[in-house]
């Protein structure tokens, strides 16, 4: 469990990375999908930890894995995809209005139409 | 019907108004949207307030709903819960954002995309207050998040389109921490309610140290998400941005409504926890700085709605520092329930208070941008130190009787905390219920700064209008956006007094804008009147049993009255010395600091690791 546990904050240390040290906004946007990504596989590797098959409860079947991570994950990347998409179009709009993605040059430019 | 139906309902009307909405976009011509658009909004808001109140009259004479949604397994349900705490947020929410989308409507906003995520927003705002489920307040903060990143884009300009991606961002990023601090209390808790989560904190015990560092990680993580959201320094780096590019009815939403819904969710989730004591300290710490430091940062401003989003920053502040003094003392004592008491009464307040400041500087802001001879100033039309005269040009644009001027002297009285208003009254409970702690001084000093913030902000009303050159008003007629196509044929046809103004101004919907301005003008003057019962009203509603009453405070005491003049008086000599040339410069430097996402997110990362810091030494 370490290993995957290790591997998945270095999947969250990435996205961060993305996420603040890039000026792109299409990178900013794929770095916040990763470290969300990243707390999902963390809920998900939490739930299959406690059993070894799949969430179906019938009589024979013994030691699922904990279905309601599972669960509540699901809801989590359809938030994510949603928010994803609605960034996406932001920054669509943005580079529309000022011809770039990148964020420096966006806000450069505004500052400069305000003066 | 029983009270857990009506509940539901009312949860399922804005869901229902906003498909409706966007079914008419799809299937209707435009002049007929609007017809029936503003139709089923009005129905919506109509059945909604029908449900809140027999909601209110069940509430007196039956037990709180509450219980699992659908009936499932607890394990695997949602609880939800809505006590009079939750059912008097349901009714500051209803009080606001209905003038409010009356303002829109009146400005022409009222198109069906934007009514469905208005009600989206609504119903968000509704399911937080009464969710007792940690993971369903994240699902309800993401759909409140989602609506209001839409809706701070409205204007279409590439700067709203900036503003709402940069809080997305740090917002979104802020509630993947949120999910982190989930899952560790699913690991250790074994569920997501809040019982669930309380019991397992009450009956563990003395925790090993690796635990005790986990429980410290999780509730860092869940504060500061919620503190980003309710726009707390210094979480607020997004709030200045949002607040000043959407549109005025929107910037009311937000400062009114959409800071508070989280802030109240974290009170009920914090409420009944046994490590509430030291996350109330920290709370109420973060929360008296950041009253002060809000305060002097609306006072640095030159846009007006900036301004009134630093005041936001500033008087939610207030709201924090109470409930994190109540938590310290502990909620059930008598102490923390009369600060827990009139903090919720004055986040109720301040949320009509700031609702109506933003409608009314924005008419007043509005009739200058389409003055073709009267904007101070080609680039920005509501520049603080340039507009002047105001009330004047008001008078010319429609509002033959003032009322936007006597509605934004109504709103500031209130936020300064003068009586009758209402702020004077939750101001006056507040400092009654904190004077015995530290941060007191802090909300204090704070009072005193708001009065030089809103006499710098008055001052725009006043004075002699400045006259510009030709070639400069043609300029600032060609930078102002076009006047909005919905125009309110009273006001188009209002008589304009020939001796103030050279030139006709139509300000679009200048009476139905007046209308809601009036609304919650009235709302701080009943408020202000009525606060020792309202108080009464909510302190029953914190504890839960009639028998809990506040205690008799003396709101309008000669001597109380009189001490209220102090913070007045300093207020002007802090105004005065604001106004001066070493001031202006000041502010003008602190104006420049570095503002952009790296740095929220700096600001945001320093907040984290302070709050989990001092909960893992504690």
């Amino acid at each position: 469990m370490m290993i995957e546990r290790v591997l998945i904050f270095i999947l969250f240390i990435l996205g961060l990375y993305g996420l603040i040290g890039r000026d792109n906004l299409v990178k900013k946007i794929m770095g916040l999908s990763i470290c969300s990504g990243a707390v999902v596989l963390l809920f998900v590797l939490e739930g299959a930890a406690i059993g070894s098959t799949a969430p179906i409860i019938v009589a024979s079947r013994q030691s699922i894995v904990d279905p309601v991570p599972q669960a509540l994950m699901l809801t989590a990347i359809v938030i994510g995809v949603c928010l994803s998409s609605l960034a996406m179009a932001l920054a669509y709009r943005l580079y529309q209005a000022y011809g770039t993605f990148n964020l420096r040059t966006i806000r450069h430019r505004i500052n400069h139409d305000k003066h | 019907m029983t009270s857990t139906n009506l509940l539901f309902i009312l949860l399922t009307i804005p869901l229902g108004g906003a498909a409706f909405s966007l079914i008419i976009k799809a299937f209707f011509h435009k002049t007929r949207q609007q017809i029936l658009g503003s139709t089923i909004m009005a129905l919506t808001f109509a059945t909604m307030v029908c449900c809140v109140v027999f909601l209110g009259l069940a509430l007196a004479h039956s037990a709180v709903p509450a219980g699992i949604v659908g009936s499932w397994n607890p394990i695997i349900g949602i609880s939800f819960a809505l006590d009079g705490f939750s059912y008097l947020g349901i009714v500051m929410l209803l009080l606001v954002s209905i003038p409010s989308w009356f303002y829109a409507w009146a400005d022409g906003l009222g198109v069906a995309e934007f009514n469905a995520v208005y009600l989206i927003q609504l119903a968000a705002m509704i399911a937080c207050l009464f969710t007792r489920d940690l993971f369903n307040l994240f699902v309800c903060l993401e759909i409140l998040g989602i609506s209001t990143y839409i809706q701070i884009a409205t204007h279409k300009k590439g700067q709203a389109f900036l503003a709402a991606l940069q809080y997305l961002l740090i917002s979104a990023f802020s509630m993947v921490l949120f999910l982190g601090g989930i899952y560790i209390f699913y690991r250790l808790a074994g569920a997501l309610s809040y019982a669930a989560i309380a019991q397992y904190l009450s009956t563990a015990g003395p925790v090993a140290p690796q635990v005790k560092l986990a429980l410290a990680a999780a509730f860092a993580m869940v504060v500061s998400a919620i503190l980003l959201r309710a726009a707390v320094i210094p979480f607020d780096g997004w709030q200045r941005d949002a607040h000043g590019t959407a549109p005025h009815a929107l910037s009311s939403i937000l400062s009114g409504l959409v800071i508070k819904v989280p802030l109240f969710s974290l009170m009920i989730f914090l409420a009944p926890l046994p490590q509430a004591a030291p996350l109330g300290s920290i709370l109420a710490a973060i929360g008296g700085a950041s009253a002060l430091l809000g305060a002097c940062g609306a006072l640095i401003q030159v846009d007006s709605k900036r301004l009134l989003a630093y005041s936001s920053v500033s008087q939610t502040a207030y709201v924090v520092c109470a409930w994190g003094l109540g938590l310290s003392v502990g909620v059930h004592t008598a102490a923390g329930t009369a600060l827990c008491a009139a903090a919720f009464l004055h986040g109720l307040f301040h949320s009509q208070s700031k609702a109506l400041l933003f409608l009314s500087t924005g008419t007043a802001t509005d009739a200058a941008a389409i003055a073709p001879a009267d904007v101070a100033t080609p680039h920005s039309p509501r520049h603080i130190l340039k507009l002047r005269g105001l009330r004047k040009l008001l008078i010319a644009s429609g509002d033959r009787w003032n009322l936007s001027t006597i509605s934004f002297i109504i709103g500031a009285a209130a936020i300064i905390g003068l009586s009758p208003f209402n702020g004077y009254g939750s101001k006056f409970f507040l400092s009654a219920a904190s004077k015995a702690y530290w941060p007191y001084v802090l909300l204090y000093a704070s009072g005193i700064v708001t009065v030089a913030c809103f006499i710098k902000l008055g001052r725009i009303f006043w004075g002699p209008r400045p006259h510009l050159g030709h070639a400069e008003a043609t300029a600032n007629s060609a930078h102002i956006a076009p006047p909005n196509p919905v125009t309110d044929s009273a006001s188009a046809s209002a008589i304009i007094p020939s001796d103030t103004m050279a030139v006709p101004i139509i300000v679009p919907g200048i009476r139905r804008k007046i209308s809601s301005q009036l609304f919650l003008g009235l709302l701080c003057i009943f408020g202000g009147l009525g606060a020792p019962y309202l108080l009464k009203l909510v302190t029953m509603a914190h504890r839960g049993s009639p028998e809990a009453l506040a205690p008799d405070f003396r709101l309008y005491a000669p001597q109380e009255l009189l001490l209220g003049l102090i913070p007045l008086a300093l207020g002007v000599g802090l105004y005065l010395l604001s106004a001066s040339g070493l001031g202006q410069r000041l502010a003008t430097s602190l104006r420049r600091l570095p503002q952009g996402l790296d740095w929220q997110f700096l600001w945001y990362s320093l907040g984290l690791g302070g709050i989990f810091l001092v909960l893992a030494l504690h």
